[in-house]
């Protein structure tokens, strides 16, 4: 059989009968079987729930009944994701083992698996979705399937290196800070975040509330609107989620940006030092191409842009240590350095300064608004290079250390935002594109990554590692 | 005599409160990067129209 790569080809295949749900759940499978010792993807994986899922979903196939947009498709979910299976780590020592113990589906698991979808496992993460790789913990060490000896990204480290490798051909990743596209960014896949509000994120495990996002890792973004679609709407079970009406994401992908503006930003002022020395080639010729595609571009300055990413650190922090408080006291040492770090700094934070954060956001929002007048999205490399090596990662934490990755500023100011592949670095690691979009306006955004993608194919790219497994082989 | 309070006595002082005991590492680093820490903190007070905005925190009095 062949091996499909993106969601939307598999599905036509499945509705054509060249394949069944069986078939791709195997081949997802055998990947895995292959790749995810070394890659790191899975906490847990569910084949003997996958497959019969798959059988009863290819039931529905032959008996002709209408199916779901993901019917049939093989998808992973993060593990601080509640699922029905089992019991969710958070990648922790920490997390209560009876959290989400008879909750069953998230309220966006219960919308993938309504659509059709096939529940593989659960996959790996930072710790709490904001540590760093830990080789003392008894989880697998998320690694880049483009280099091993490289970070996979965080914290949705597992989705994006299972999506890379077609562990999976989706999945369901968390973003408070750059968590979905940071992972895309490394991997080589596109990873979307929604609008704050647009999908609802209970049965999640929170890190920040009023920064969290669940939002799906995916080859395309056709695939991502794919999902989008499934995973968005209100739901009362998430007090930050918006009664707003859905649009028809996949109608506006027509490949022709024409009438379209674009804001641009390489934002080497804040990541400069960083740069990998492809960066800059690579994001002019996507510009170009997003220019070809007959966008009008116009360069623009994000407003308040170190202010926003002060302000997510300080919102983040406090929001976390809020919600991790009686263990941080109790269990200081089962937490692993990298989320210690990053929680201890909310230390500093006293609660006048959480609330001048949370006004400080209401400023740059509606600065950021005044930028956006007129234009349909605005463009920024995601990062200003590719993953990082293992030994190098902890400095991450160290001072200006996140200003190589350039995520944090749309979690702060809501905007949907979207990383895609544009290139491969010096060393060659995945570079990527980020394409933001207005509040609630992820058509536009979409539209532009995917007018992106129809032209060039580095989201297609597959990794050595993955390259040469298909069922059989 | 009362202690100095300098950036040290201050993290530890803060650590105390919290309840929580990282390792002597980790206070030498919170020391370090507590000047740092509060200057970045000190720049959304200096952000021009924020004197008057509202929080991006939202209560809603139906539970």
């Amino acid at each position: 059989m062949d091996n499909y790569l993106t969601i939307t080809d598999a599905a036509a295949a499945l509705r054509a009968g060249e394949t069944t749900s069986v078939e791709l759940t195997r081949q997802a499978m055998a990947v895995a079987d292959t790749c995810d010792e070394a890659v790191g993807s899975f906490i847990v994986r569910y084949n003997d729930e996958a497959l019969a899922a798959a059988e009863a979903a290819d039931a529905v196939l032959a008996a002709g009944d209408e199916v779901g947009p993901l019917h049939g498709i093989p998808l992973g979910i993060k593990d601080i994701i509640s699922t029905k299976e089992g019991t969710s780590t958070a990648q922790s020592l920490v997390l209560d083992p009876e959290w989400g113990f008879g909750q069953g589906d998230a309220v966006v698991v219960s919308r993938l698996r309504a659509a059709g979808a096939i529940i593989m496992g659960k996959l790996t993460t930072m710790e709490f979705a904001c540590g760093m790789p830990d080789f003392g913990r008894p989880f697998p060490i998320p690694r880049n399937p483009w280099s091993l000896d490289h970070w996979a990204g965080g914290s949705s480290s597992g989705s994006g290196s299972a999506v890379s490798t077609g562990m999976v051909l989706g999945a369901l990743g968390t973003d408070t800070a750059g968590s979905i596209r940071i992972p895309a960014a490394f991997c080589g896949v596109t990873g979307l975040m929604p609008t704050f509000g647009r999908v609802p994120k209970s049965g999640c495990v929170p890190l920040g509330y009023s920064l969290d996002h669940i939002g799906p890792l995916t080859r395309s973004a056709r695939d991502g609107a794919t999902m989008l679609q499934v995973l968005a709407g209100y739901d009362a079970s998430d007090a930050c989620a918006v009664d707003l009406p859905v649009p028809d994401y996949l109608s506006g992908l027509t490949g022709d940006l024409t009438g379209m503006r674009i804001g641009v930003q390489r934002l080497e002022e804040i990541g400069g030092r960083f740069e990998d020395l492809r960066l800059g080639e690579a994001f002019e010729s996507a510009v170009a191409i997003l220019t070809a595609a007959g966008a009008d571009v116009v360069p623009v300055v994000l407003p308040f842009y170190r202010e926003m990413m002060a302000a997510n650190m300080i919102v983040m922090a406090s929001e976390a240590v809020a919600y991790h408080n009686p263990d941080l006291q109790s269990r200081w040492a089962d937490y692993s350095p990298g989320a210690r770090g990053l929680m201890s700094f909310a230390l500093t934070v006293t609660a006048a300064d959480y609330v001048q954060a949370q006004r400080a956001r209401r400023v740059a929002q509606k600065a950021l608004a005044e930028t956006f007048a007129g234009l349909d999205a605005i463009v920024t490399p995601t990062g200003a290079g590719g993953a990082m090596h293992f030994d190098d990662l902890m400095g991450l934490l160290g001072e200006g250390g996140f200003d190589q990755i350039y995520t944090q500023y749309w979690d702060c100011t809501g905007n949907p935002a979207t990383a895609l592949p544009m290139g491969f670095t010096s060393t060659g690691l995945p570079m990527s594109l980020q394409v933001a979009g207005k509040p609630f306006d992820e058509m536009s955004m979409l539209k532009v990554a995917d007018a992106f993608q129809a032209q060039t194919d580095w989201h297609l790219r597959v990794p050595p590692i993955a390259a040469l497994t298909s069922v059989g082989a | 005599m009362a202690e100095p309070i300098n950036d040290e006595t201050t993290v530890r002082a803060l650590l105390q409160m919290t309840g929580m005991s990282p390792t002597a590492d980790e206070v030498t680093g919170m020391v370090a990067g507590f000047a740092g820490s509060r200057a970045m903190i000190q720049s959304l007070y200096d952000m021009p129209g924020v004197r008057y905005e509202e929080p991006a925190v939202i209560f809603d009095a139906r539970p």
